[in-house]
């Protein structure tokens, strides 16, 4: 086990330090010159010059990448090209909107997608079974956007119970006001989620249905739903599992758009603006730590499918 | 058991297949950052010799290295030690199959499950006819393909069918077919009527019987099962451990066992009452 | 059922058709909207604008700039079938080769391939696509190639999976033998082997363009004005969405529908690819698979009438005073309406041993689970069961559930697979005490040390700390045995216990369960196609055939002096491959050229 940590945890360095280099050299790509975009247009020759000092762009690439890269490392993603605010700073605040907004969606997912995905499995040659699996089906069709515009519609348009968009401005500081906002924004992320987490909570259990031990345990005085509840969701958890880590990023996506359909000034919406201002340092920045995190889920989840399987455990690969 | 009978006559003509101090380990993996991976002994200085026309039986239990011998005998796999001869030449694994059409078109194989070992996509016409194309034998390969099938009991009804169409023992048939149909002389045999049931169990070993008398055929039966040696095979070889324990004569051997493992094999086969006596 | 081809299969699956039509529509849509659509989509009209549907010829109304909706939705249909299209060009392409650069013999490529598909699939499509937008201004190109590259890893890492799983199959390996090379390998048998994997993979693909490039319209990063999306009418009509709802339910819908329509059909084509489910689906070719295994016996066979009828006088046991602890009368078990079992009646005095043969597909082991109800899901039974007086038919799981580990234990065939992996030994042969005797955790797991040392491990104390993995097949089998007799039930059945394990193993788990029975007075059903491991447990046998019981006596008397010409033919084949301790080999086979 510790084999397997000690040589997964080098892989995450390795993998991390690859995101960092494709993250900054994909924002090479962008075209226009920030100089100029922060000079504006009265900024004489010489000015400019001191501003692509400052801002390093008159260094080798080379250069620029390990300035960059040291900063990474001491928690500093730089600073803005247009306005020079921290991005540090500025996606520690943004965080506080989507970090609760993620997390709740996620949870709120997990606590419909398993009973029901387990339910439909236990239930597959019923009504029920295939009504659930039928309904997931389209839900995992709906795009989240249209979702969060016609749960709008009906919630905060018609039936006037939550705000249709924003957030206060105060923050989290007006608690009961911030958490009515992200009411609707968790309900649209959890519904797409949890249409797709239901689908792998269905197939993994099923499978789980028909295995050998699990008739073993039934021959040992479990029910059907017992044994599966005992020994089969265990078993299921490992791909599930797996699938989770691969859906992290699905969850961040959603994010962005949902965070734009409620016009949320969370990491999406910094992430959108940021694309559109052309401001390359903090774009990789957030991309950066974009994929951090699923890397380092992707990480976690590896760790703990050794934890819940011992087979795994004894191989370092 | 005695080391002369393995080692081959010096100036006589050389043996059908043998084998020479065939050994093969595997790395297992890792369980401490410390220290060299461990490593498990499939095969150690394994000798065997084949005949031509003879069959030699190999026996053992699960973990005996059975699969191992039989990858090594193949060409599928490269020994650590020791060498495989063919009519004295010598058979190396390659990447490139050309190196080893010469022996592949002498030696096929029919494997344990009859399920796994037909391609579930393909149709049995072109199952049977693999080797045919992958050898480049000569010939009209459709009318062999129907020549073999017929050999094994099967109508030409069957060319368009996929292998999930047919019960166990006539899966197993098709699988003896497409290693019929490049005319072998030995055909390698891994546990091949273990899934069977008794009743088409004895159906094929009758056929694997008459094939090889009929066309001469060389056998080399690897199984756990006695009864099915002691029917097929006139030496075996008894492996334990990847060490072979003994051999000689399937008569000598079951009838007056040498090593202790041997005895205790023989003891262990539940036996018909009306058989003993 | 040959002459099912996939197109076929793939019409009379009912998803399949959905998934069809959904597709095609959107298809033809974009087709027709090449050459016509009522309105022109892009010219606005001011003075037709907010026109509800079904008014002045507008047939989903108009918007705030009086464009006509139909048209709209008719030409945004090219805009999202083109990035769907495009993006699963490239994923194919980007994804196959990945997956073939991972399995590639030479170690460093194949690991630094693997290790790069790890990185790049932690780049979301949509932050990609806005980037790309960005730099090359929005367009279809820009995004299918993010969706195209980030699903294309995806892609690989399941292709790559695939490929493994194929490589290790005993087709592979037979032909290699047979001399076939790797590129013809892959050709001939991975590749349609993987491609039903592969089409679902697509499919997704396609859902997943689809859903991004609404995104990305939506978020401002599609294509440029005169191309119409479906991501951008929703974006335009959203600040309107108080005033005029419907407007951005027409988008949203056409969008899921293709999403649908593209799962649907992924789905149904991946069954349709696929000749064994293409023709259980047809309805033909699956019925060769149970009751045919005897098809090439049928020589053998035929002497053998095909509806023997039992003869129910040798039924009765042989102390009439005794009360059986278990009697089967009339069992019929049919699985989708075909009878399985077929009116068996079978019952065991208390502490009998009894011995259940036939062949595969003669019922015998859906004979012995209908007792505790643990038959296959679909399968039904009717007739009786009842134990120790009982009737077990027809009653609840939950009152199953009390009655089987208790009353009726099993032993399973396989015990590399009977065992819960995840679960310590000990928890596991605690289970049953623990339901059935309300042990605590500490009582059972004493209990549990003391039954592993019944069934013979060494070291029980450690033994019930390990993993079923650590265990070699016949321990685990001893281990099910201590699960089984955990209750000490009246009724032990064994389905075939040792078929998967080695004869010396075999020989010492039959003394264990002959002697734990027999000190326990267990009444005992053991299944087995093994006419030589039956002779040497049980005191009676039953033979089935065809899901009917056709011949049952003393062990002595069926063995020695079968009535039925099924039951000699099959003493005949058994005798015909047994090993025979005082024979010798073959006489035409002993003679060394």
């Amino acid at each position: 086990m510790t084999v397997f940590v000690v040589r997964r945890l080098a892989l995450l360095v390795l993998a991390l330090f690859l995101a960092s280099l494709l993250a900054f050299a994909l924002l090479r790509l962008l075209p226009g010159d920030a100089a100029a975009a922060r000079g504006g247009i009265t900024a004489d020759p010489a000015q400019l010059r001191a501003i692509r000092h400052e801002l390093g762009l008159d260094r080798s690439l080379a250069e620029q990448y390990r300035s960059w890269l040291g900063g990474v490392l001491h928690g500093d993603l730089g600073r803005s090209q247009l306005n020079g605010t921290s991005v540090t700073a500025e996606l520690g605040e943004k965080l506080r909107v989507t970090g609760p907004l993620v997390l709740a969606a996620l949870a709120l997912a997990l606590a419909g997608a398993v009973p029901l995905g387990v339910l439909a499995a236990l239930r597959h040659r019923t009504r029920l079974g295939t009504g659930i699996s039928t309904v997931g089906q389209l839900g995992i069709a709906l795009p989240t956007l249209w979702v969060g515009l016609l749960l709008v519609t009906v919630f905060a348009v018609e039936a006037r119970l939550l705000p249709a968009q924003g957030f206060p401005v105060e923050g989290w500081s007006a608690p009961g006001e911030a958490a009515r906002s992200l009411v609707l924004p968790v309900v649209t992320l959890a519904l797409s989620e949890g249409a797709v987490l239901l689908r792998f909570v269905r197939s993994a259990a099923l499978d789980v249905l028909g295995r050998d031990f699990l008739r073993t345990a039934r021959a040992s005085g479990r029910t059907r739903a017992g044994a599966l509840w005992r020994h089969g969701l265990r078993n299921a958890a490992g791909p599930v599992l797996s699938v989770l880590g691969v859906q992290v990023a699905a969850l961040l996506v959603g994010a962005v758009v949902v965070e734009k359909v409620f016009a949320l000034p969370g990491v999406g919406s910094m992430l959108v603006a940021d694309v559109g201002n052309r401001d390359m340092v903090k774009v990789q920045g957030e991309v950066l730590v974009v994929v951090a995190v699923v890397l380092a889920v992707g990480f976690l989840v590896d760790v703990a499918q050794r934890l819940i399987d011992p087979r795994l455990r004894e191989t370092a690969s | 058991m005695t080391h002369a009978e393995t080692t081959p006559e010096v100036g006589a003509t050389p043996p059908l297949l043998q084998a020479h101090g065939l050994s093969r380990s595997y790395r297992l993996p890792r369980r401490s950052l410390r220290g060299p991976a461990p490593v498990r002994d499939a095969l150690r200085g394994v000798d065997l010799v084949l005949p031509e026309g003879g069959a030699l039986g190999v026996v053992g239990e699960s973990g005996a290295g059975k699969s191992t011998l039989l990858r090594l005998l193949l060409g599928l796999d490269r020994p650590d030690s020791g060498r495989v001869l063919f009519r004295g030449r010598e058979v190396r694994a390659s990447r490139r199959p050309r190196d080893l059409v010469w022996f592949r078109r002498e030696v096929q194989v029919v494997l344990q499950d009859p399920m796994g070992s037909l391609d579930p996509r393909a149709r049995v016409r072109d199952i049977v006819a693999e080797p045919l194309e992958c050898l480049g034998v000569d010939g009209d390969h459709a009318a062999r393909v129907v020549e073999v099938l017929a050999a094994v009991g099967l109508e030409s009804d069957v060319l368009r069918r996929y292998p999930h169409e047919f019960s166990g023992g006539q899966r197993q048939r098709i699988a003896i077919a497409r290693a019929l149909a490049p005319s072998p002389t030995v055909l390698v045999a891994d546990e091949p009527v273990s899934a069977l049931d008794v009743s088409v169990r004895a159906q094929v070993l009758d056929l694997l019987e008459e094939l090889a008398v009929r066309l001469g055929l060389a056998l080399v039966l690897v199984s756990h099962d006695l009864g099915v040696v002691q029917r097929l095979c006139d030496r075996v070889l008894v492996l334990k451990d990847g060490s072979v324990v003994e051999q000689g004569l399937t008569g000598d051997v079951l009838a007056r066992p040498t090593h202790p493992y041997t005895r205790e094999l023989l003891d262990a086969v539940p036996v018909l009452p009306g058989m003993a006596g | 059922m040959t002459g099912t081809t996939w197109w076929r299969a793939l019409l009379r699956d009912r998803n399949g058709l959905l998934g069809l039509v959904l597709v095609g529509t959107l298809v033809v849509a974009a087709g027709v909207s090449w050459v016509w659509t009522p309105y022109d989509p892009a010219t606005t009209d001011l003075k037709a604008r907010w026109v509800l549907p079904l008014r002045d010829g507008h047939l989903l109304g108009t918007d705030m700039l009086g464009r006509d909706q139909f048209s709209l939705l008719l030409a945004g249909a090219r805009e999202t079938l083109a990035v769907a299209v495009l993006a699963t060009a490239i994923a194919s392409v980007v994804g196959v080769a990945l997956a073939l650069a991972a399995t590639l013999p030479t170690r460093w490529v194949s690991a630094s391939v693997a290790q790069l598909v790890d990185v790049v699939i932690a780049f979301p499509a949509l932050l990609t696509a806005m980037i790309l937008a960005a730099v090359f201004g929005g367009s279809l190109w820009t995004a299918a190639t993010a969706v195209g590259i980030a699903s294309g890893v995806h892609v690989a890492r399941v292709a790559r999976a695939e490929i493994d799983r194929v490589r290790g199959t005993d087709y592979v390996l037979a032909a290699t033998a047979a001399g076939s090379g790797t590129w013809r390998t892959v050709r001939r048998h991975v590749l349609p082997n993987i491609a039903s994997t592969l089409i679902v993979q697509l499919s997704l693909v396609m859902s997943v363009a689809s859903l991004t490039e609404a995104m990305l319209a939506y978020l401002g990063y599609g294509s440029p004005a005169p191309a119409v999306s479906w991501g951008r009418m929703l974006y335009d009509q959203q600040p309107y969405i108080e005033a005029r709802p419907l407007l951005v339910v027409w988008p949203g819908l056409a969008v899921a529908l293709s999403v649908l329509g593209f799962n649907l059909l992924g789905d149904a084509l991946r069954d349709a690819t696929d000749p064994k489910v293409r023709g259980a689906k047809a309805g033909s070719g699956a019925a060769v698979g149970a009751g045919s295994a005897g098809r090439v016996g049928g020589g053998a066979q035929a002497a053998g009438a095909a509806g023997a009828a039992v003869d129910h006088s040798s039924t009765g046991l042989a102390g009439d005073a005794v009360l059986p602890v278990l009697d089967i009368r009339g069992l019929t078990v049919r699985i989708n309406g075909r009878t399985v079992v077929d009116e068996v009646d079978l019952s065991l005095a208390p502490g009998e041993r009894v011995g259940l043969i036939g062949e595969s597909g003669s019922g015998k082991s859906l004979t012995a689970l209908a007792v505790p109800g643990l038959l296959p899901d679909g399968a039904e039974a009717s007739g009786s069961i009842r134990l120790a007086g009982r009737e077990l038919l027809g009653l609840r799981e939950r009152e199953l559930a009390r009655v089987r580990g208790d009353q009726v234990a099993v032993v399973f065939q396989e015990p590399s697979t009977a065992l819960d992996p995840l679960r310590r030994v000990g928890a596991q042969i605690a289970e049953p005490l623990r339901l059935h005797r309300g042990m605590t955790r500490r009582q059972a797991a004493a209990e549990a040390v003391e039954l592993v040392r019944r069934v013979g491990l060494p070291d029980p104390e450690h033994a019930v700390r390990s993993w079923p993995h650590q265990l070699s097949g016949g321990q685990r089998q001893r281990v099910g045995i201590a699960i089984a007799l955990a209750c000490r039930p009246a009724v032990l059945i064994a389905d075939e216990p040792t078929t998967a394990l080695d004869v010396t193993v075999q020989r010492e788990i039959l003394g264990l369960l002959d002697e734990l029975t027999r000190e326990e007075e267990t009444a005992l059903l053991f299944i087995t196609h093994d006419l030589a491991v039956v002779a040497g447990v049980a005191d009676r046998v039953a033979v089935m055939r065809g899901g009917r019981l056709i011949e049952e006596g003393t062990t002595e008397e069926v063995v020695r002096a079968p009535r039925e010409p099924y039951t000699k033919d099959l003493l005949a084949a058994a005798r015909a491959t047994a090993f025979d301790p005082t024979g010798n080999a073959p006489e035409h086979m002993a003679v060394n050229p």
